[in-house]
C-alpha cells in the first residue's frame, strides 16, 4: 500500500507545501523544482519545503490553498509528482444521479464502494448533474468522511476521475469530455443494436452473436421469421428483461410470449400482419431489434443463462470477477432474477449441465472469459470507455456459447449477492474505485 | 533639492492600497481646492525619518506631482505595518514632537484589546472569555466543558484565518475550517493546533453556537470613524465573511439576513451593532490615543445577540473594501481628511 | 497607621446608598462616627458604623489587613480596588486612605499592557512596604468627564498590572515624555497634581542653568549653540569638538570634527560608516548638508578622557529622592564604549564596569577611588539641589560625568528620566533599589511615607 499523508493546515505561511524531508526522498520531489499542486482539475503553484518538524505521515499545507482547492482534510492522501505537477489525491468523482433529491436519499448506500477506503485513500464526493455549477467548477455533493463514516454535504471542487452510474443525454457527455477527458468511464452507453453492429464485424465473435436486425417494418419481421424458427424482439436500450417478446413460428400461426406486470401473456396470431400490428401498438416510439433465439439448455424446465461480471482493475486491466447462472420462473421466457429467477454459482450449473469433471469446468470457464474479453477490447476499440460491464451470455443445447447483451450503463454487482457472495460484491465495487483512482492520476505502481 | 511645504499627509501600501490611492487623489483634489490645502500622499519606503523628507504625491488644488515635500505635521495612516524596519519608522514617527499620527497602527493584539475591554461596563453582552493560546489555556477551556473554542489570530487574521474547535463524541474534536474539518484526538488537539500555528501566537476563545451564513458564521463588520467634529461616528455595517471563512461580501443588509429567520420579531440588530461598537471606539480612545479609523467584528450567537471577534484599524481588505458602496469608501476618505483638517484647526485655536 | 483591605458591603441594599464604611467593634472605637475620608483626589463626607460581621483585626501587618466594608455607592465613587492594600491614617476628623499614585507613560509603546509594564513590575517588589493603588496611564486614559483614570492598576493578588476604571492619584510620578505640554499644565491647574519629573530640559537648558552655579561651573565644558561662526570659534580654540543634538540623548545624532596639523577636518559622522575629512572651507557645506544648522545643536570642546583599551569611558550616576525627600546617590557605573565607538552609551554597543575597576585600569594606582566616588557624590548633589531652586518638581536624574587625564571632573549631561539598563547586569541590588526608590519616595509624597520598621530588608546603597 503506498504511503498516505494527513493534511495540517498551515496557518501563516501563503503557498507553501511543506513536507518531511524523507517524504521528499521517497517520493522522489526534488525540493528545488518550481512545482504545481494538482488536486482534481485543480493546479496552483506553489512553494515546496522541507521540514522535520513534520512528520513522515503529514504534509503541511497553507490553508489558503486548502481553501483555493477545497481539499477536505478529513481524508488521508496519497502525494504522486508527475512532470512538474505534485498531485494530491486521489480525488473520485461518483456521478450517482442527475437529480439532488435522489442523490440525497441515496448516497448513503453509496458506502458500500468504499468498504475498503484504507486502499483507495483521497477523497469521494457524489453528485448529481444538478449539483454542478460549470460556472465556478464546483459541485455541490457530497464527500465521504472516512473519519466519521458518513457523507458530508458541501460546496466541493471538480474530482480529478468520474465514474459514472448514471445516463448521461449529449450535452452532458460532451461537458464531461471537454472537462475530464478520459478520466471519465461508462460516459456513454452503447445499446445492443450499437453492441451487434461492432462485434459482427470481428471474425472471432461473429459465430458468437445471435442473429439480430433493428426492427424498422413489418418486412423485417418476415424476412427474419423466415430464417428462425423463434425470435426475440427486445427494446434497443431497455435491461433487467423489461419488455421482451418472444415469437415462436408453428405450422399454422405465431405464438407470442412475453411478460408484464409480472403476469405471464400467451396467446397466438395468425399472421405477421397481426403480428406488425400488436407490435405497433406496443412499441410506441421505442426502438426494437430482432435477435435470434438461442435454444437454451434447461434444467427441470427453467431456462438458464449467465452473467458476468468484468471490472478494469488499478492497472486498467480487465478482471473477470464472476460468472452467475440465472434460472428463469418456469415457463418465463426471460432469465431474470427479478422477474422471479433464482441463481446459482456459474461453475456449478456448467458442471450440472454437461456433467463435467473440475477440470473441463474450468476449461470452460476459461473459454468463456476468453471470448467475453475479446468482446469489450472490441467495443473499447470502438471508442466506449469502459471501467465495468455486466455481460449475458447464453450456452445453447448444442455447447455452443452466445453472447446476448453488455451492459455498460450501471452493471450492478448486486447479483453477486444473489449467490450469497458478499465478498465479490464489494471486491466490484472497490475494483471500480481502483480503476477509478488510476484515472485520477494514481496508477498501481509496478 | 526643492522641498515643498505640506499640510496634510497620507500614509498608504503601494501594493495593497493601489486601490485606496486611485479614488483618494480624484477626492482630494477637490478638498484641497475647497479649502486651499496642500495634502500628500506617500508610502514608508519613501520617508526619510531623519531628514524628515518625503518623495511623494502632493495634491494642491488640480495640481498633482511626484515631488518632495517635508514632514507635514499631521498624517493619517491607511496602511499596515509588518516589517521591523517600517514598524521602527513608524515608532519614530509616532514618538515626534511636531508630528501626530493618526491610525499610527492598524492592526492590535487582539487579546490585550479583549483584556481592555473586559472594563468596559456592559461588555460582558458581548464579550466572550478569551486568552493567550497555550497549553495550560487550552487544557482550562477545554476542562470548562466549552463545547466549541475558537481559535484566532493574535493580531490580523489577513492571511491567517479563525478555526473552530467543536467537541466531538468522546475524547474527540473537529478543527474546522469554513465548511472543511479534521477530527482529532483530545490527546493530539495540542500537537496539531500547534503544528498548524508556525510558532504565531493565537488567541483561544470560548466558542458558540453561532448563526451560519454561507460556509461559516456571518460575520458583520461595522466600521467607525471620527470625522469633521472630532467624534466618533458609525459609517456602514457590512454583511461578509472573511475571519471564519473565504473572503465574501454579502450584497444584504445584517437586519435583513437575521430577520429572514423571525417571523413575528424583528429586531433592529444593525442598531444594536452601532450603539455597541461606538462605545467601544470612545472606550479604547482612554486606552489608544490617536484612534482615528476602526473596523469591529461581530458574529451572532442563535438568538442574533452579537459577539466581537475582531478590532481593527483602517480597513486593510481590499476585496471588502471595493465591494462596498463606491459613496461609503468617500465616506471614509472623506472623514480621514476631515479630522485631519479638524485637528489642524484645533491645535491652530490653541495657539 | 494601620493596614487595610477594602471591601464592599453586599448585604447594603440600596442603590443609592447613604456613603457609610464599615468597620469592626475595636476599630471603630477609635474613629468618629462623622467623618472626612481622603482618598486619591476624592474627598467625602462619610459615617461609621460597627459591623459585627466585620472580624476583629488592628491591621498591623501588611499582611494582615483590617477589613472596612465600603457602602456600594461610597465603593463605586472612590473606586477603590478591592486587590490593594492600603495603609490608613486617622485624626480626629480625617481619614486618610492610600496612597494612590500614578504613573504617568511616555509614547514608548502605542498601548500599555502588563507585558509592556515589566520595570514597574519590577519596582512593584516594593508593594509590601507601602500598599496602596499604582495606577499606570497616559494622557489619553483620563475621562475629564467622569474624573477618573481608564488604566492600568497593580493587582497586588496576583502580581500583574490590570486594566480597570480608577480613581485620580494624589501623586503622579512622570514615567515618559509625551509631545503634549499642555497636558500638564492642564493637570496641575485642574487636578492640583503633584507631577514629578514635569519638565525635560535640554542640553542647552542645562548648560546655561549650571553656567550660573559657581560651584558647578568649573567642571563645564565649553558650551555654544551650533553656528558655522560659533563652530570657527571653537576650532581655533579645540582641537576636538564635537557636535550633539540639544534634544536626543544616548549619543544619537552626534558628529566629532578633530582638526589635523594640514588643516583639514577629520569628520566622525553618526551618520557614516567611515570617518573622512573635509577643508576648513567646507565647514559650512558639511553643516547645510548634514541639516545640522535645521535642528538646535550645541557645540562641545571634545574631553579627551584616558582610554581602555582605545575605548573611551564615563560616568554614569543616578541620583534619586529617597523616603525622606532627601537627594541620595543610587549608583554609580562607568560605560566603556564599544570597539571603535566614540560615544559611550549602553545602547551604542557599550558595557558597564565598576567604578573602581574602571579608574584602575585608566589610572593605575595614582587615584584614589574613594575620594572619587566622594567627588562624584558631592558634585551630582549640588547638581541635585540646583535644580530643586528651579522650582521645578524632580525626583531623579541620570547623571554624565568623565575624569580627564589631569584628573579633573567633567559634567557632561543630565537626564530627567534616564535608563539604568547598564545597572540590571552590573548589580542586581542596585538595580532593585533604583526601581524602588520612586515607588517610596512618591508614597511619602503622597503623605503615607514608609514606615522604617524593618530597615535590614533593604539596603540602603550610596
Amino acid at each position: 500500500m503506498e504511503p498516505q499523508y494527513n493534511i495540517i493546515p498551515d496557518l501563516q505561511d501563503q503557498n507553501c507545501l511543506t513536507i518531511n524531508p524523507n517524504t521528499a526522498k521517497q517520493n522522489n520531489i526534488l525540493v528545488q523544482k518550481k512545482w504545481f499542486l494538482r488536486f482534481g482539475i485543480q493546479v496552483l503553484e506553489i512553494k515546496l519545503k522541507t521540514s522535520s518538524r513534520i512528520n513522515e505521515n503529514e504534509v503541511k499545507l497553507s490553508l489558503s490553498m486548502i481553501d483555493s482547492l477545497n481539499i477536505p482534510l478529513s481524508c488521508r492522501y496519497e502525494i504522486r509528482p508527475v512532470d512538474n505537477e505534485i498531485l494530491i489525491g486521489p480525488y473520485i468523482g461518483i456521478l450517482v444521479t442527475s437529480r439532488k433529491d435522489y442523490l440525497e436519499r441515496s448516497v448513503q448506500y453509496l458506502t458500500s464502494y468504499l468498504y475498503d477506503y484504507a486502499h483507495i485513500g483521497g477523497a469521494v464526493v457524489a453528485f448529481s448533474l444538478e449539483g454542478i455549477d460549470p460556472d465556478q467548477y464546483s459541485i455541490d455533493g457530497y464527500i465521504f468522511n472516512p473519519e466519521k463514516n458518513q457523507w458530508e454535504q458541501g460546496v466541493y471542487s471538480y474530482p480529478a476521475a468520474v465514474f459514472k452510474i448514471t445516463y448521461l443525454n449529449k450535452r452532458w457527455r460532451n461537458y464531461f469530455q471537454t472537462v475530464f477527458g478520459n478520466r471519465i468511464f461508462n460516459s456513454y452507453v452503447f445499446n445492443k443494436w450499437e453492441m451487434y453492429k461492432w462485434l459482427c464485424q470481428v471474425p472471432q465473435l461473429n459465430r458468437h452473436l445471435p442473429e439480430t436486425t433493428l426492427y424498422k417494418d413489418p418486412k423485417d419481421l418476415e424476412s427474419f421469421l423466415h430464417l428462425h424458427q423463434q425470435i426475440y424482439v427486445k427494446p434497443v436500450n431497455g435491461s433487467h428483461g423489461l419488455g421482451i417478446y418472444k415469437v415462436s413460428k408453428m405450422e399454422e400461426y405465431l405464438k407470442i410470449d412475453y411478460d408484464q406486470d409480472g403476469i405471464h401473456y400467451s396467446f397466438s396470431l395468425s399472421n405477421i400482419f397481426d403480428l406488425a400490428e400488436f407490435f405497433r401498438s406496443q412499441f410506441k416510439r421505442k426502438k426494437y431489434i430482432l435477435q435470434q433465439a438461442i435454444d437454451l439448455i434447461s434444467i427441470e424446465g427453467k431456462n438458464i443463462d449467465f452473467r458476468i461480471v468484468l471490472a478494469k482493475n488499478q492497472a486498467g486491466a480487465w478482471k473477470d470477477m464472476i460468472m452467475v447462472a440465472k434460472y428463469g420462473k418456469s415457463g418465463s421466457i426471460v432469465t431474470n432474477i427479478k422477474s422471479g429467477g433464482s441463481a446459482e454459482i456459474g461453475e456449478i450449473t456448467l458442471k450440472k449441465m454437461f456433467d463435467l469433471s473440475d477440470e473441463e469446468v474450468f476449461r470452460w470457464r476459461q473459454k468463456i472469459s476468453h471470448i467475453i474479453l475479446e468482446a469489450v477490447k472490441s467495443i473499447e476499440q470502438f471508442g466506449v470507455h469502459c471501467g465495468n460491464l455486466g455481460i449475458d451470455i447464453a450456452i445453447d443445447t448444442q455447447k455452443r456459447i452466445w453472447i446476448i447483451e453488455m451492459n455498460n450503463l450501471n452493471p450492478d454487482p448486486l447479483i453477486a449477492l444473489d449467490v450469497n457472495n458478499r465478498k465479490i460484491f464489494y471486491k466490484i465495487k472497490h475494483m471500480n474505485m481502483l480503476y477509478a483512482k488510476k484515472l485520477a492520476g494514481f496508477p498501481e505502481e509496478v | 533639492m526643492q522641498i515643498e511645504t505640506v499640510n496634510l499627509g497620507f500614509i498608504y501600501d503601494a501594493k495593497k492600497q493601489q486601490h485606496v490611492i486611485k479614488r483618494m487623489v480624484d477626492h482630494f483634489r477637490h478638498l484641497s481646492k475647497e479649502y486651499k490645502i496642500r495634502l500628500v500622499f506617500f508610502t514608508l519606503e519613501n520617508l526619510d525619518i531623519e531628514e524628515q523628507i518625503i518623495n511623494g504625491t502632493t495634491i494642491t488644488g488640480n495640481d498633482i506631482r511626484q515631488e518632495h515635500a517635508s514632514l507635514p505635521p499631521l498624517i493619517y495612516n491607511f496602511a499596515m505595518h509588518y516589517t521591523i524596519n517600517q514598524i521602527e519608522i513608524m515608532r519614530n514617527l509616532r514618538k515626534m514632537n511636531n508630528v501626530t499620527v493618526i491610525n499610527p497602527i492598524n492592526r492590535f493584539i487582539q487579546d490585550i484589546i479583549f483584556e481592555m475591554l473586559t472594563t468596559l461596563t456592559g461588555s460582558q453582552q458581548f464579550l466572550l472569555p478569551s486568552a493567550t493560546f497555550n497549553e495550560s489555556t487550552l487544557t482550562e477551556y477545554l476542562n470548562n466543558k466549552y463545547h466549541t473554542l475558537f481559535l484566532l489570530p493574535e493580531k490580523t487574521f489577513h492571511p491567517p484565518k479563525a478555526v473552530v474547535i467543536k467537541r466531538f463524541r468522546k475524547n474527540h474534536y473537529m478543527i474546522c475550517f469554513g465548511q472543511n474539518g479534521k477530527m482529532c484526538g483530545k490527546d493530539d488537539l495540542l500537537d496539531y493546533i500547534k503544528k498548524m500555528m508556525n510558532n504565531k501566537k493565537y488567541i483561544l476563545m470560548k466558542g458558540i453556537k453561532y448563526f451560519h451564513w454561507g460556509e461559516g458564521p456571518l460575520e458583520a463588520r461595522v466600521y467607525l470613524q471620527k470625522g469633521a467634529g472630532g467624534e466618533w461616528s458609525n459609517i456602514t455595517i457590512s454583511a461578509k465573511s472573511c475571519i471564519f471563512s473565504k473572503d465574501i461580501f454579502y450584497d444584504t443588509k445584517i437586519n435583513n439576513i437575521l430577520n429572514g429567520f423571525i417571523t413575528n420579531e424583528i429586531k433592529n440588530i444593525e442598531q444594536t451593532l452601532a450603539d455597541v461598537s461606538l462605545r467601544i471606539c470612545r472606550f479604547l480612545d482612554f486606552h489608544i490615543p490617536f484612534l482615528g479609523s476602526c473596523t469591529i467584528d461581530y458574529i451572532f450567537d442563535e438568538d442574533h445577540c452579537p459577539h466581537l471577534v475582531y478590532v481593527g484599524g483602517f480597513e486593510q481588505n481590499q476585496y471588502l473594501y471595493l465591494s462596498m458602496d463606491p459613496a461609503v469608501q468617500y465616506k471614509l476618505l472623506n472623514n480621514a481628511f476631515h479630522y485631519l483638517l479638524f485637528l489642524a484647526n484645533y491645535s491652530n485655536e490653541k495657539g | 497607621m494601620i493596614w487595610i483591605k477594602a471591601q464592599i458591603e453586599d448585604t447594603s441594599p440600596l442603590e443609592h446608598s447613604p456613603n457609610i464604611i464599615y468597620v469592626s467593634e475595636s476599630l471603630a472605637d477609635k474613629l468618629k462616627t462623622q467623618t472626612k475620608l481622603f482618598f486619591g483626589q476624592a474627598e467625602i463626607t462619610i459615617s461609621v458604623q460597627v459591623s459585627p460581621a466585620i472580624p476583629e483585626c488592628m491591621g498591623t501587618q501588611f499582611h494582615d489587613p483590617a477589613p472596612i466594608r465600603f457602602s456600594p455607592n461610597l465603593f463605586k465613587q472612590l473606586l477603590i480596588q478591592e486587590s490593594a492594600v492600603y495603609q490608613m491614617h486617622y485624626t480626629e476628623t480625617t481619614i486618610n486612605i492610600g496612597p494612590v499614585i500614578g504613573f504617568l507613560l511616555g509614547d514608548q509603546h502605542y498601548y500599555y499592557h502588563h507585558r509592556r509594564l515589566k520595570e514597574l513590575t519590577y519596582a512593584m517588589g516594593v508593594y509590601e512596604k507601602v500598599g496602596g493603588l499604582f495606577i499606570a496611564f497616559r494622557q489619553c486614559s483620563i475621562s475629564w468627564q467622569e474624573m477618573c483614570i481608564y488604566g492600568l492598576y497593580f493587582n497586588y493578588g496576583i502580581q500583574r498590572w490590570q486594566y480597570g476604571k480608577l480613581p485620580l492619584p494624589s501623586v503622579v510620578y512622570r514615567r515618559g515624555f509625551i509631545s503634549n505640554k499642555n497636558f500638564v499644565n492642564k493637570c496641575n491647574d485642574l487636578l492640583n497634581w503633584k507631577i514629578f519629573n514635569e519638565v525635560r530640559f535640554d542640553k542647552w537648558q542645562f548648560y546655561n542653568q549650571l553656567k550660573e552655579n559657581n560651584i558647578l561651573n568649573q567642571y563645564l565644558p565649553e558650551t555654544e549653540l551650533l553656528t558655522v561662526d560659533n563652530l570657527s570659534k571653537f576650532l581655533n580654540k579645540y582641537s576636538k569638538v564635537i557636535l550633539k543634538p540639544t534634544k536626543l540623548s544616548r549619543g544619537r545624532g552626534i558628529s566629532i570634527l578633530t582638526s589635523g596639523c594640514d588643516g583639514n577636518l577629520e569628520v566622525h559622522d553618526y551618520r557614516r560608516f567611515a570617518d573622512f575629512k573635509i577643508t576648513t572651507s567646507q565647514l559650512a557645506d558639511y553643516l547645510h548638508e548634514g541639516k545640522y544648522l535645521q535642528s538646535a545643536y550645541i557645540i562641545q570642546r571634545f574631553l579627551d578622557v584616558p582610554r581602555i583599551n582605545g575605548c573611551p569611558w564615563d560616568i554614569r550616576v543616578v541620583m534619586q529622592k529617597n523616603r525622606w525627600k532627601q537627594w541620595v546617590c543610587n549608583g554609580i557605573e562607568c560605560r566603556l564604549a564599544g570597539a571603535g565607538k566614540l560615544i559611550t552609551n549602553i545602547s551604542s554597543g557599550g558595557r558597564a564596569l565598576e567604578l573602581n575597576e574602571v579608574l584602575q585600569l585608566a589610572f593605575g594606582t595614582e587615584i584614589d577611588p574613594i575620594q572619587v566616588g566622594k567627588d562624584i557624590g558631592s558634585i551630582s548633589m549640588e547638581f541635585c539641589k540646583m535644580m530643586d531652586r528651579t522650582g521645578f518638581r524632580f525626583a531623579e536624574f541620570g547623571l554624565d560625568l568623565a575624569i580627564d587625564q589631569k584628573m579633573h571632573y567633567w559634567f557632561i549631561e543630565a537626564n530627567v528620566r534616564p535608563t539604568f539598563n547598564g545597572f540590571k547586569t552590573l548589580d542586581d541590588r542596585i538595580y532593585r533599589q533604583i526601581c524602588y526608590e520612586p515607588i517610596l519616595y512618591s508614597a511619602s509624597i503622597a503623605g503615607f511615607g514608609w514606615e522604617d520598621n524593618d530597615g535590614t530588608s533593604i539596603q540602603h546603597h550610596s
